[in-house]
């Protein structure tokens, strides 16, 4: 009977949605950086592979040099981002070239894979689960609002039409406001980016919904 | 039609504060489609580098960054910065003082819609503490 009455007192459904909002507006602004990570190590790892095979097949030189010149322009790349995401792998691994013998016995050079690297991995994970959570999360968010509306509906409260105004307002003012923080606040790490971006989010999503519930009692309705 | 003796403080209120928000918005889409525009264009050609987030944001997370730095040119020297555009533009020197004014407008109007949404919460807070221990 406790716990009934606890659970009759608390309103969950709303502080689900307020979580919902906090997190999904953070998310959506700092998963990015993981994502950027992975695609500068990926076009290192591309360039890296072409200027390879292009010294294995005795290309000229003025094409071996652009290349040279790209895959150099990817490592630095590679490298500041690395840098500044913190991640200190760098200075253990050198990810120069190799030289190996192939079956026919001539010299060639190898790039050291960088997909094997263990943090590397442990990085793609993170950005493939934040691809889908900062959406997913922002998706349920807009899902728990659309059945909030769905239930005055059903249950013919005659206030359905303006939720459904303010609801929308509140959902993409809580998106714009959560991500432009978010990446304001970005260079303080991806943590304090979240958070601050999910708490400017749920602000700016109570403040957008207590306006425009104001500007529809007072402008639109009647 | 709208009756001006209708508009009561507190709908004055959210409508600033609603309004805040719109400019802001209105700022960074102006800013796309003039300052990040620009850049965009003179970085391809120079080579250099630049996020390129495809169709997800369509480069409104650049233009917040650009923006941020144009208003505040300390924020260069963080190391966000370099993560949307290369080190070697200077995004403050390209934007001319119509996008400089525009990011001005975004920061001040977002910073004065979140201090009005803190504002709100903090009467709310001690309003509903006046009605829970208002003597009967």
């Amino acid at each position: 009977m406790g716990l009934a009455s606890f659970l009759w007192d608390t309103k969950l459904p709303e502080q689900t949605g307020d979580l919902v909002t906090f997190g999904g507006n953070g998310m959506g602004a700092s998963t990015a950086a993981a994502s950027a990570v992975l695609s500068a190590i990926d076009r290192y790892d591309r360039a890296l592979q072409e200027f390879e095979q292009l010294k294995n097949h005795r290309a000229a030189p003025r094409t071996l040099r652009a290349a040279e010149i790209r895959a150099k322009h990817a490592f630095d790349a590679m490298n500041t981002k690395l840098n500044r995401q913190a991640f200190g792998y760098l200075n253990n691994i050198n990810y120069k070239m190799r030289t190996s013998t192939n079956l026919t016995g001539r010299e060639v050079n190898q790039s050291i894979p960088i997909r094997d690297n263990n943090d590397v991995r442990k990085l793609a994970k993170l950005a493939k689960a934040g691809r889908v959570l900062g959406p997913g999360v922002i998706l349920l968010d807009g899902y728990l609002r659309a059945k909030h509306v769905k239930q005055l509906r059903a249950r013919n409260n005659p206030n359905w039409k303006r939720e459904r105004f303010v609801q929308t307002g509140a959902f993409l003012g809580g998106i714009a406001a959560g991500v432009a923080i978010g990446i304001i606040l970005a260079p303080a790490g991806i943590v304090v980016a979240l958070f601050a971006g999910g708490a400017a989010g749920l602000l700016s999503d109570k403040i957008t919904q207590v306006g425009l519930r104001e500007i529809y009692d007072g402008l639109i309705h009647d | 039609m709208m009756d001006l003796s209708m508009i009561d403080r507190e709908l004055a209120f959210s409508l600033v504060s609603i309004s805040l928000l719109l400019i802001s918005l209105l700022a960074i889409f102006f800013l796309r489609l003039t300052l990040t525009r620009r850049l965009k264009k003179y970085i391809f050609e120079h080579g250099e580098f630049y996020y390129d987030s495809g169709f997800i944001d369509f480069d409104i997370f650049n233009t917040i960054s650009f923006a941020t730095v144009c208003a505040i040119p300390k924020y260069k020297k963080l190391k966000q910065h370099k993560y949307f555009v290369s080190e070697n533009i200077n995004v403050r020197q390209f934007a001319n003082l119509f996008e400089i004014v525009l990011s001005y407008i975004f920061l001040i109007s977002l910073m004065a819609f979140l201090l009005a949404g803190i504002f709100y919460s903090v009467t709310d807070y001690f309003e509903w503490i006046h009605w829970e221990f208002a003597d009967p």
